[in-house]
């Protein structure tokens, strides 16, 4: 994506995110006693920001169009870009399933599944039964170093699960 | 005092606090060696061990880590060319010319003797000026720190990323993520949603490793290709320089030294700004500025000397004023108040023995990183063919132990997620981190000394102004942010880009 297309996107966000939190302080309890009260430092940092966030689309609006005469005008299909970025994505998953499972399976188990599969995810080199099973026994023997050090010597009390 | 220094001698040369110290200086040069892995993120790892540590026991480690991790980078910028960390770009410039001219050995030893130099000239510095500092402070009215806090914010918003307004943007952003939870002084709920986990606002501890360490990995997930490593063979005899050509650097060494120590005193830039602007600084008042890059020890000197200079001073305003000076003295901040303690000018009235431990912590910890990272290059060079893609799964596991561990409840570990995916789209959309940290570091501090002034002043910012030392800051954050605006548009640079 271009650099000022991408100022657009992120400055049109930050302006969404930044709305929403100014109506959140309509939200906020006001103090009777004080005129400077819980949710006039949010509003004052919400508008400041706005006026930001706008400053920067505008800038880089102007930028966008002033050179979009000479831009390179290829456009990514929404496929290849999933695809670019599908390690990202699975990562992202991965993590939220493995926090998840926490509770389910326990810290240990779903450590060694997450470390595994996380492996495979960001190996780039070819895959055969020699690489799958150092994968293994590196995933079973950090999990286990991790929740000894961290149950035992930094006291932590990680879910046990299943076990 | 006396007694006070003698109970801090005593916690700080305690057998587990040099364990401790040894075993921070040992991890802090594998990640500052590690390319990928930041010192900040080498501490943000590090800081769920510290939990259940006594405060300074865990400040031995995270000294350790963060003097070894400045230092540890120049291994690979001079052995492979790719700076372990950003504060030894300056290091590649002229250290790995020299590898490649058969002065391995040398740069390396040049590189560690005048890390060492640095280190020490900055502990100097801490130890007359922190106390001072810290006297002075005791002084500052809720005016006063409001416009310190500020023009603090302001700094590192103006100086961290290309773009101004992108910088302000991102301290507005953990400015408002402070805002979470219950506010000063009247203690309403703010954006909680009914949650009861919000209510008590982020915590200092995910917000730090979400975006320090999580936001990394997510960039290795983009592009977690492995790039071969040619690493330059290397013979140490020494420190490779004898004594006349140690008394030649004197003057490279003293005005990097200086540099460092003060852009590290200064809130939000650190080692990453100091090597660069030093190793500039040198060339441009050296009388062979052409041999600069061609691989001479001047370059080195520079960038390595000014790289630890700055771990003294960024602990002066995190010891005196509770500003951290960088990323790796706000993670130190956390682990103070892990244990309830808000650092500022109040530890030195209350805390005395500790801020004498972290003093006499400081040189074990720099006489350690010399010794260790001299006899023990061999087995941080073996440790760089780690490969990637098990090095970042097992990060994500510390990180979301780390979580956990802070508050034990999971609700943390979303939280670091969260925060993970927040750093990774503001870096990718170009936006700095370090003032989305500083921002909310500063957040509490910001607001809370505004509400107290203006109670003090009945509701008028005029007394903001004129008071001398909360007007002069006020002043100084106005005009810093007009000279880097006219300086922009002097250059005919586009401001907002």
């Amino acid at each position: 994506m271009k650099k000022s297309l991408e100022d657009i996107v992120s400055a049109v966000t930050i302006f969404f995110i930044t709305s929403a939190y100014l109506v959140g302080t309509l939200f906020i309890k006001r103090s009777k006693v004080d005129n400077f009260s819980g949710e006039t430092f949010p509003r004052i940092l919400g508008s400041i920001m706005l006026v930001l966030s706008l400053a920067l689309l505008i800038s880089a609006s102007r930028a966008h169009f002033r050179k979009k005469g000479t831009v390179d005008k290829e456009k990514t299909a929404l496929s290849t870009w999933f695809e670019k970025n599908a390690k990202i994505f699975q990562t992202f998953f991965l993590i939220i399933v493995y926090i998840f499972s926490w509770d389910y399976i326990g810290f240990l188990l779903a450590t060694i599944l997450y470390l595994f599969i996380q492996f495979l995810i960001f190996n780039s080199k070819p895959i055969d039964l020699k690489r799958i099973a150092s994968f293994g026994a590196i995933a079973v023997a950090c999990s286990t170093v991790v929740y000894v050090v961290f149950v035992n010597i930094f006291s932590v009390p990680l879910s046990s699960g299943i076990f | 005092m006396y007694e006070s220094f003698l109970s801090g001698l005593q916690l700080a040369t305690s057998f587990n606090a040099i364990l401790y110290i040894l075993l921070g200086v040992v991890l802090g040069i594998i990640f500052g060696a590690t390319p990928g892995i930041s010192t900040t993120m080498g501490i943000a790892l590090t800081l769920p061990m510290t939990y259940a540590m006594s405060l300074e026991n865990g400040l031995a480690l995270l000294l350790g880590v963060f003097v070894g991790g400045v230092s540890g980078g120049l291994i690979t910028a001079i052995l492979i060319n790719v700076p372990g960390t950003p504060a030894s770009i300056a290091t590649t410039f002229d250290g790995h010319p020299m590898a490649k001219n058969g002065e391995a050995g040398k740069a390396l030893g040049v590189g560690l003797l005048f890390s060492f130099y640095g280190g020490i000239f900055s502990w100097v510095v801490l130890i007359f000026l922190s106390p001072v500092l810290a006297r002075f402070a005791l002084k500052l009215g809720p005016t006063e720190y409001f416009a310190i806090a500020l023009f603090s914010l302001t700094l590192i918003a103006s100086l961290s990323g290309k773009s101004l307004l992108k910088g302000l943007i991102s301290g507005g952003l953990g400015l408002m993520l402070a805002t979470v939870g219950v506010s000063p002084i009247d203690g309403f709920t703010r954006f909680s949603f009914g949650s009861r986990n919000l209510r008590s606002g982020f915590d200092l501890v995910t917000v730090l490793i979400g975006i320090y360490a999580v936001a990394e990995v997510f960039n290795i997930a983009k592009n977690p290709r492995e790039e071969k490593l040619t690493v330059i063979s290397y013979k140490m005899k020494g420190f490779g320089i004898g004594i006349k050509e140690f008394f030649q650097q004197q003057k490279n060494a003293l005005v990097s030294a200086f540099i460092g120590t003060g852009i590290g005193i200064l809130p939000g830039l650190g080692a990453g700004i100091a090597n660069l602007v030093s190793y500039s600084t040198v060339k441009s008042i050296s009388k062979t500025p052409d041999k600069f890059g061609t691989g001479i020890i001047d370059g080195v000197v520079a960038s390595e000397t000014a790289n630890n200079a700055t771990t003294g001073g960024a602990l002066v305003p995190l010891l005196t004023l509770g500003i951290p000076g960088d990323g790796g003295t706000a993670l130190m901040m956390a682990a103070f108040f892990i244990h309830g303690i808000t650092p500022g000018p109040l530890l030195f009235k209350n805390h005395g023995p500790t801020i004498y431990a972290i003093f006499v912590m400081l040189l074990i910890a720099n006489v350690a990183m010399i010794i260790i990272e001299y006899f023990g290059m061999r087995f941080f060079i073996n440790v760089l063919k780690v490969p990637k893609y098990i090095l970042f799964p097992i990060i994500i596991v510390l990180c979301t132990v780390g979580a956990f561990g802070s508050n034990n409840r999971v609700f943390d570990v979303y939280a670091v997620l969260f925060f993970g995916v927040v750093g990774f789209l503001l870096s990718n959309y170009k936006y700095p981190l370090p003032p989305v940290i500083l921002g909310f570091i500063l957040g509490d501090l910001i607001e809370t000394n505004l509400r107290r002034g203006l109670m003090s002043t009945y509701d008028s910012f005029w007394p903001f102004l004129t008071r001398p030392i909360s007007g002069l800051f006020l002043f100084l954050t106005l005009s810093f942010m007009g000279y880097i605006v006219f300086k922009a548009v002097k250059n005919k640079r586009k401001i907002f880009d």
